[in-house]
């Protein structure tokens, strides 16, 4: 992380942004720490040739991991930037903070010193941190949590089953920004939901050939599949020990849970248990039927 | 990949079944069908015959007798908002809000919904078979969840319109122009089962293209509808479905025509059940002896006797919204 005279920030991380808000967040975190507004923080991220080391997107990490090593990098900045300036205010460094882009004196707010203004900034035009994620606390487990509830209807005639709500509650431990998670818990739900409405892959028995390798065979679900009442909600438990920004992941735990929650809805509606997924007329309808003849 | 191809834009339908009489030549109206097999490679194209420039094969209009005539160029969502069509004639209008997606509504003609190849993906896939050629149906053995259990032989597509279903129901004409001329014939005839040839869906010769669909006048005390089962909510062919076109008077059924859709090769008509019907008051027994003839004689494949209770379900259903 540099932080340049003028008093801009650049983060150079490996962490990627798939659409989760990696970069939002991040910029955040940076911002609490050094006291600099959002717009003066560029997060230059996720090119091989040119950024720091970090895993891929995905196992829902990318927060717990990234953020904290962003933070620790802020901090050793902060350290040093906070270090300069109290020789130049002549103030024990434990007196200071930052906020607004300035240095001020906790005991005296009229003490103060921009940031750009601090001499070891201005002799050395950038002040550079490194900080990295170490592993995890000895002997705690770090999981998410999610329950997702489904609200169907089931056209017995037809086998069609239109899910009518959905509801996620999820414990990610501190929710580092509304929108965003919102945003990754919704589309999660809506993946969840192609998984259990209408999305399968099928291969046919005789070539081994994909038959619907294509976007009209292989059922993606559509507006008119999502249920217009879609709610997300967040457990917000407090976890001071799963690293130091407080935040565990979000992707996963959004999606796994949906197609069961459909499958057990759909077993509530009309006394079947459909064991694959997803439940498509055609499954479904083949054992409404079946059970039919039983009687 | 696309093939390469030449693209001829005619002025005039005569232009236009001149150059569709060339070898390899390919029709154009909406596209949405075409160039996914053009792309997918489900057959080569030596020409591209736009009919975009053919104004006579557009618009909506009243005939004489009160019927209505529609240009093969008019597009699904035309019809689906056409407020006279919802009221005279509510399978069509439903069928045609029923396909696809409204992107493709609104660039799909009529025409090429009643002349689109087949949606089987054996058909679409890379596979060699019997409609294109090949020795082979595949979905006998294979992946059949989605094919026929009535009037396939040798293939076992169903045929993916949703409109022609209606439009059979309806009783209506489709007229054709040709390097003969022009000739006429019921949206029932226009339709090949694989027994008779296998690798086409319709009756069209080289050169000859739909130029018009002609409804007759609705019928008085009609009643009608178009329903259609899929597996999600848009952008998706009919698992299995059935327009209905009936008449009432004095409390009774006075003319039916009763057509399933998604479980044949053809739009299938299903005359016992028509007959069933005329001449008895519509009733919840009715529906239901109804519904349980539609499906006499399924034969079902490995993977889809699931469309006999399916459409069962769909024609009580249809059948009991209009009582």
């Amino acid at each position: 992380m540099k932080l340049f005279s003028d008093g801009s920030v650049n983060v150079n991380t490996g962490a990627a942004d798939i659409g989760t808000g990696t970069k939002t967040v991040m910029s955040q975190v940076v911002a609490e720490e050094l006291g600099v507004p959002l717009e003066k923080i560029q997060i230059e991220h996720a090119d091989t040739g040119t950024t720091q080391y970090s895993g891929p997107s995905g196992g829902s990490k990318t927060v717990p991991s990234d953020m904290p090593a962003a933070r620790a990098a802020a901090i050793e900045v902060r350290t040093k930037l906070l270090k300069g300036a109290a020789d130049e205010m002549k103030l024990p460094v434990e007196e200071l903070a930052l906020a607004g882009g300035e240095v001020v004196s906790t005991k005296d707010p009229a003490k103060k010193l921009a940031v750009t203004a601090v001499p070891l900034l201005q002799r050395q035009q950038v002040l550079v941190g490194v900080g990295t994620r170490g592993p995890n606390v000895e002997g705690k487990v770090i999981s998410m949590f999610a329950t997702h509830f489904a609200e169907v209807e089931v056209n017995t005639r037809t086998g069609e089953v239109t899910v009518t709500r959905l509801l996620a509650a999820q414990d990610s431990a501190r929710v580092m920004n509304r929108l965003t998670f919102e945003c990754q818990v919704q589309g999660g739900l809506v993946m969840g939901l192609g998984l259990g409405r209408t999305e399968e892959r099928v291969l046919d028995r005789q070539t081994g050939k994909m038959c619907n390798a294509n976007w009209h065979d292989y059922k993606i679900p559509t507006a008119l599949d999502v249920p217009a009442e879609q709610k997300v909600h967040s457990v917000d438990l407090v976890d001071t020990e799963c690293n130091t920004v407080g935040a565990k992941g979000v992707g996963e735990p959004s999606t796994i849970p949906t197609a069961a929650a459909i499958a057990n809805a759909v077993h509530d509606a009309v006394g079947v248990r459909v064991p694959d997924s997803p439940i498509t007329p055609p499954r479904l309808m083949a054992l409404l039927a079946a059970r039919g003849k039983k009687g | 990949m696309l093939p390469s191809f030449r693209y001829v834009r005619p002025r005039s339908v005569a232009e236009a079944v001149k150059v569709l009489s060339e070898p390899g030549a390919r029709v154009h109206a909406g596209g949405t069908d075409l160039l996914g097999c053009l792309r997918d490679e489900v057959f080569d194209a030596k020409s591209v015959v736009s009919l975009s420039g053919l104004s006579d094969l557009k618009g909506i209009s009243e005939t004489k007798d009160g019927g209505l005539r529609i240009g093969a160029l008019v597009t699904l969502s035309e019809i689906a908002w056409h407020p006279g069509i919802a009221k005279g004639w509510p399978a069509l209008a439903q069928g045609a809000a029923a396909a696809a997606s409204p992107q493709l509504r609104n660039q799909g003609t009529l025409g090429g919904n009643l002349c689109q190849r087949p949606r089987c993906w054996y058909f679409r896939g890379d596979f060699d078979c019997a409609r294109k050629g090949g020795e082979l149906c595949y979905a006998v053995e294979g992946e059949n969840t989605y094919h026929a259990i009535f009037g396939g032989s040798g293939c076992f597509i169903v045929h993916p319109s949703d409109t022609a279903s209606p439009l059979v129901a309806l009783q209506a004409t489709v007229r054709i122009a040709g390097p003969k001329g022009t000739r006429s014939l019921p949206v029932e005839k226009l339709f090949v089962l694989p027994a008779v040839d296998h690798t086409r869906e319709t009756v069209l010769a080289p050169g000859e293209i739909v130029t018009e669909i002609l409804l007759p006048p609705p019928l008085a005390g009609g009643k009608g509808l178009y329903r259609k089962v899929r597996a999600r909510g848009a952008w998706d062919f009919a698992l299995g479905g059935v327009a209905l076109a009936l008449s009432v008077k004095d409390g009774k059924v006075a003319a039916a025509r009763v057509v399933l859709s998604g479980v044949a090769p053809v739009p299938w008509r299903v005359p016992e059940v028509e007959k069933l019907l005329v001449g008895h008051v519509l009733d919840a027994k009715r529906a239901a002896e109804a519904a349980e003839l539609a499906v006499k004689g399924a034969e079902p494949m490995s993977g889809n006797d699931y469309k006999v209770p399916l459409v069962r379900g769909a024609v009580e259903e249809a059948l009991l919204s209009l009582v």
